[in-house]
């Protein structure tokens, strides 16, 4: 067999494998969740959790705001806090930008706004395909994360909404 | 609750505050403004000093005291308290505000925004109204400091 047939073979073989990991098999338990950037890194919520994805005009902040917020926003009359996800996740927390998404998620009847600065995408994974976190991971990081997953030759860390919640009840009782 | 809201600016902020919560209101005199070590928190009324509270993080200071315009007096149970005001904008009637909103749920056992009895919103504004029983528990000049140190 010839080198060059040797190579064809193997491109063949990695494409079919790649064809496979991309598939979702019908019977497969799947979540869906939305994913968006932060920092340069991706990110992503479990869909259930997210209500609505609006575009970030304009925050109004008041004294005493805790500096894990990022502000108050009205949504639909309604005045619900955004969460600042950088400061949260120790990641350097600039100002929102033109084009940044403010995505709510809801949890056992609460609102959160989260301050993203691009949102992606929103698909099914396999839940196979969700690897638990390294063990290496930034402490501020691992208390939300539920594990990483691959999209489009990227690492996506998948958050943890029932995580989040539960830590900014504990610091806003404070 | 009154109907009316007085809606004014200290610095860049907005916030409102129930007309019938309103002692007096009177020109800001730097004159009369003592100081606690290099902190401007008393005021001079007549023959009472009062305590002021400084809706802002910012370090208000001698050099930027020039900035009130007016002064609005509240009375809590028992004493007789000021907020210092950069400029009064207007008195919203109950017909002009768009609607109400109550706080946060995360913030209506939270201790850190009890300073706000609800919120007037008209559109993408959100105008904080003072909860003056409250308002007297917070001193966000030194909140912002000891926030930096705060780590989550």
């Amino acid at each position: 067999m010839s080198k060059q047939t040797n190579l064809d073979d193997l491109i063949t073989r990695l494409e079919e494998k790649e064809k496979e990991a991309s598939i979702i098999y019908a019977d497969e338990e799947t979540e869906q969740v939305v994913i968006f950037e932060l920092d340069g890194a991706l990110f992503a919520f479990p869909g259930r959790h997210v209500i609505e994805i609006v575009p970030f005009e304009s925050l109004t902040t008041i004294p005493g705001l805790p500096p894990y917020f990022s502000g108050l926003i009205t949504l639909r009359g309604t005045v619900e806090a955004v969460i600042n996800l950088k400061f949260l996740l120790g990641l350097p927390a600039e100002s929102a930008v033109y084009g940044s998404r403010i995505l709510f998620l809801k949890y056992d009847e609460q609102i959160l706004g989260g301050l993203a600065d691009v949102v992606f995408d929103v698909v099914s994974i396999p839940k196979s395909g969700i690897h638990p976190p390294l063990e290496t991971l930034d402490e501020k990081k691992a208390e939300y994360i539920i594990g990483e997953f691959d999209y489009r030759d990227k690492q996506v860390v998948l958050i943890s909404g029932a995580k989040l919640f539960a830590k900014i009840t504990e610091l806003s009782k404070v | 609750m009154s109907n009316s809201f007085l809606v004014f600016k200290v610095y860049s902020g907005v916030y409102a505050i129930s007309t019938g919560d309103i002692y007096r209101i009177e020109r800001f005199d730097r004159e009369n403004v003592e100081f606690n070590g290099e902190v401007p928190s008393f005021y001079r009324v007549g023959d009472y000093v009062i305590t002021l509270d400084w809706l802002t993080e910012a370090a208000v200071s001698k050099e930027n005291l020039f900035d009130p315009d007016r002064l609005i007096l509240y009375r809590t149970a028992s004493k007789i308290r000021g907020i210092p005001v950069t400029e009064l904008q207007k008195v919203e009637t109950l017909d002009e505000v768009s609607s109400y909103s109550l706080l946060p749920r995360f913030f209506r056992r939270a201790k850190v925004l009890s300073w706000i009895n609800l919120f007037l919103t008209s559109g993408e504004r959100i105008v904080p109204v003072l909860n003056l029983e409250k308002l007297p528990e917070h001193d966000f000049r030194t909140a912002d400091a000891a926030r930096k140190k705060e780590s989550v």
